[in-house]
């Protein structure tokens, strides 16, 4: 009840104030299934499912549940309240049990939301897919939505320590379907393929060059440059 | 390139990766990027850690997959579990 309320007071005084323009909503199925976009903001998480009609569970980094003092209680108290759940990246058994969590939500008929680059994009490009969402799809034949945010990094700029008035998109695309390799989630050369699918389908629809190398090869590399 | 010790054979290491990747051994060279020379995904990272863990006798799981970035990265990883051992 609380969290519903929540829910739709955040919604209507982001509609109000941002006034974001949703488009797509119709291609969105009814059932489980897979809300897979780019990432420009830190509240790309929040936006999303505020914004469409369905109780959507965002993955988000475990990190934003675990921030020390007041402010991180209470950060962590809204992401749950929103229904984030967070996958541990820092480790194998973290990456696995974060997996097995999001298909026993999507197995309940629930709608998983999932960042596929693994992270914000540093320079607006659209960066390779991670392989989590395929995996998802595989493993329990559920359709994949492709979602472009167009502006949302205007609202929250990297390093930015408040929200700025701008209105952004959200473009919601055709369902994407994977039957005809359904339960082939181990075999890593159908999870590229079905990743790639997923991506170009992202960048339809957020309208961004795509750049065929992983977010963190790149940050790895500015790692090691800054450090040279 | 990694400095050989007697603790882990690093051709045999590379043999391992190379079978469990399904990729020639010739492909895994000392320093080729896994995700971006080889193709390999965070799931297939976390493929390998259970591969060694089961070789090695290691925990590995624990581990960031992320660290299986190449042979090189991963023979540290490992050379380090196993001494510590």
């Amino acid at each position: 009840m609380l969290r519903t309320l929540l829910r739709l007071t955040l919604a209507a005084l982001v509609r109000l104030i941002l006034r974001p323009r949703v488009r797509g909503l119709e291609n969105l199925p009814p059932g489980p299934f897979i809300i897979a976009s780019n990432h420009l903001s830190f509240f790309d998480s929040l936006f999303i499912p505020i914004l469409t009609p369905r109780r959507v569970h965002f993955v988000g980094k475990q990190g934003w549940l675990e921030m020390p003092g007041l402010k991180g209680k209470a950060q962590a108290l809204f992401f749950r309240s929103i229904d984030m759940i967070s996958i541990d990246k820092s480790s194998g058994a973290g990456v696995t049990s974060g997996l097995t969590g999001a298909l026993d939500i999507l197995k309940r008929g629930d709608v998983v939301g999932i960042h596929v680059e693994g992270g914000r994009s540093p320079d607006g490009r659209l960066y390779k897919g991670n392989a989590g969402v395929a995996w998802l799809a595989l493993a329990g034949g559920f359709p994949v939505v492709p979602c472009g945010l167009i502006g949302t990094d205007k609202v929250h700029p990297v390093g930015s320590k408040r929200l700025h008035v701008a209105r952004f998109t959200v473009n919601f695309g055709a369902p994407l379907t994977f039957e005809e390799d359904h339960g082939r989630q181990a075999d890593r050369r159908v999870r590229r393929t079905v990743t790639d699918r997923i991506t170009q389908a992202i960048a339809a629809q957020s309208g961004q060059e795509y750049a065929d190398i992983y977010l963190s090869t790149v940050r790895e590399r500015m790692k090691q440059n800054s450090g040279a | 390139m990694p400095e050989q010790t007697g603790v882990l054979d690093l051709e045999d290491l590379r043999s391992t990766l190379a079978e469990v990747l399904d990729v020639d051994v010739a492909q895994v060279t000392d320093t080729a990027d896994f995700a971006e020379d080889l193709d390999v995904d965070s799931l297939m990272a976390l493929e390998i850690l259970v591969a060694l863990e089961e070789k090695y006798h290691v925990t590995m799981v624990d581990e960031n997959p992320q660290h299986i970035r190449s042979l090189s990265a991963t023979y540290a990883l490992l050379l380090e579990k196993l001494t510590s051992k």
